[in-house]
């Protein structure tokens, strides 16, 4: 594993972004290490995903790689290490602000955990109704985009209760309501697993309209290597707590390593 | 002996961390009654479910409360040639302990377990994390309204629980025991005046049972969202959850019970 890509390290990517080459970075974890009891989670791990990039986090179940999204919201907090939400180490921050600074952000479960006593209008106007001082007709309309965006109508579907709703919809209800108050980061959650396979492909060119579209960050957790290939600028590959793989969806194509390629395949 | 002793030590361990959190949540809760934004909608829609969506248990359990009180005690009462103060008994007992414990321990099977069902389902299917990461704390938007909602409704179901129970009492008075609404009436009335009155209208027994339902109103909702935020495991936790939830604000609500009374017989008579 010796010759593997790992991420870039601060002082390279500094140097480049200093020269105007890159993109600032939105996202960065520094060193992070997490156990539950005496289970190590994650060891050291450092990455960075720069605005308009999609960062991959692959690896088999159990590895950590949702555990990663979750330090990102701050729903975890790491036993050492930093996370760096658009130039604030976020486990620095009150309560209150880690608040704030979570609706830049939109999150799509792996289970879409929509609110089921909400309709699907109420859903996708939850976030809107929270922050923002809207008329119920600005409301009205925001939700009717956030649903066009996702392929649903808000005509046909707004009043139904997530329990109505079919897989692949309530899939599409979660992004539409992770982007109706216009993100600039999305985290995606295992967002094919459970769909069978052609809901799963119209998902995934769903994701890939909206990081071009919306020109969102997205950080996309996921063992479904069809979709992750399809969907990233980059992709980390965990294994034993650690980034055995750091690198571009052609590099990770083009490695000889025996378990990536198990992997992929 | 090891074994038992690192056991027990993990036991007591738990428990204090228990105890801790459960107070920092009620902590949290009652401080979220004061800041900003506040929930109304939420706050009303869950008095109407406590209040209103008890109000057929309440009604049953103090109309039935009030007959079997008036009832068993009039065998023993018939033999001493007391029957007239029929109503003082029923409404001592009712007003001071039956109705708000009666009371309380309905509304903690049915709301409580409620709370911790819906909290916990939440919980295991993410919609907790959901609310976190759209930016909203779920202690203000799902257990203060709750808090709030449970305190404000507790004292007027006891309200409730105690008149239909002195209803109760009368029906069983006047049909079975062959005494006059007037004279039944007038027996609770000089029980309720006997501890004497609070800005001469409200008397004293009324306002010492009036005071207990507000404790076992933050009983119920505590324990039930506490229950219902610790979910783990799946639909299993949330049966457990919901048990524990019922189990705890029971208990609580008779332990609490004794020391409140206690408390308010020597503030209010002594």
């Amino acid at each position: 594993m010796d010759d593997e890509r790992q991420p870039p390290s601060n002082a390279q990517t500094s140097a480049a972004a200093s020269s105007g080459l890159l993109e600032p970075v939105v996202i960065e974890a520094r060193h992070l290490y997490l156990s539950f009891g005496d289970n190590s989670v994650l060891e050291d791990i450092s990455f960075e995903v720069r605005e308009g990039d999609a960062l991959a986090i692959v690896g088999v179940s159990g590895v950590g790689k949702s555990t990663i999204l979750k330090l990102i919201l701050r729903l975890l907090v790491p036993d050492s290490g930093e996370v760096i939400i658009d130039g604030e180490d976020i486990n620095q921050l009150s309560f209150e602000e880690v608040l704030e600074v979570r609706q830049k952000m939109g999150m799509v479960f792996q289970a879409s955990a929509l609110f089921d006593s909400l309709s699907v209008f109420e859903n996708v106007a939850f976030p809107l109704r929270e922050h923002m001082h809207l008329t119920e007709d600005e409301l009205a309309e925001r939700v009717r985009q956030a649903l066009e965006m996702v392929n649903l109508s808000m005509d046909e579907l707004g009043a139904r209760l997530p329990a109505e709703l079919s897989g692949g919809q309530k899939k599409r209800v979660g992004i539409a309501r992770a982007i109706s108050h216009q993100p600039k980061i999305l985290l995606y959650d295992e967002p094919t697993t459970g769909l069978d396979p052609v809901t799963a492909r119209t998902i995934v060119e769903l994701i890939r309209r909206l990081e071009t579209e919306l020109d969102v960050t997205s950080v996309v957790v996921s063992h479904d290597m069809r979709a992750v290939l399809a969907v990233s600028t980059h992709i980390a590959m965990l294994q034993d707590g650690g980034i055995i793989f750091y690198g571009t969806p052609d590099e990770i194509r083009a490695s000889d390593n025996a378990y990536i390629q198990e992997f992929i395949d | 002996m090891a074994r038992i002793g690192a056991t027990v030590e993990g036991y007591v361990k738990r428990a204090v961390l228990g105890v801790q959190e459960y107070s920092v949540l009620t902590a949290k809760a009652i401080r979220y009654v004061f800041s900003r934004p506040f929930y109304w909608r939420d706050t009303l829609q869950q008095m109407d479910k406590i209040g209103v969506g008890s109000l057929g248990i309440v009604l049953l359990t103090g109309l039935f409360t009030g007959m079997v009180l008036a009832l068993q005690s009039s065998v023993e009462m018939r033999r001493f040639g007391a029957i007239i103060y029929i109503g003082r008994l029923v409404a001592a007992s009712t007003v001071r302990e039956l109705g708000p414990v009666l009371t309380a321990l309905m509304v903690a099977g049915r709301v409580g377990a409620g709370m911790a069902a819906q909290l916990g389902s939440m919980k295991v299917t993410e919609q907790i994390d959901a609310l976190n990461v759209l930016g909203v704390d779920p202690i203000k938007k799902l257990v203060t309204p709750r808090l709030l909602a449970a305190l404000l409704m507790l004292p007027v179901l006891t309200v409730i629980t105690d008149t239909v129970a002195i209803f109760g009492g009368m029906l069983i008075a006047v049909v079975k025991l062959d005494l006059t609404p007037d004279l039944y009436m007038r027996s609770v009335y000089q029980t309720l005046a006997q501890s004497g009155f609070i800005f001469r209208v409200i008397p004293k027994d009324v306002l010492a049972g009036l005071i207990k339902p507000f404790f076992f109103g933050g009983i119920i909702a505590m324990t039930g969202c506490y229950f219902g935020l610790q979910t783990r495991g799946g639909t299993e936790g949330v049966g457990v959850s919901t048990t524990r939830a019922v189990v705890t604000a029971s208990i609580l609500i008779l332990s609490v019970d004794y020391f409140l009374t206690q408390l308010l017989i020597s503030i209010l008579v002594e």
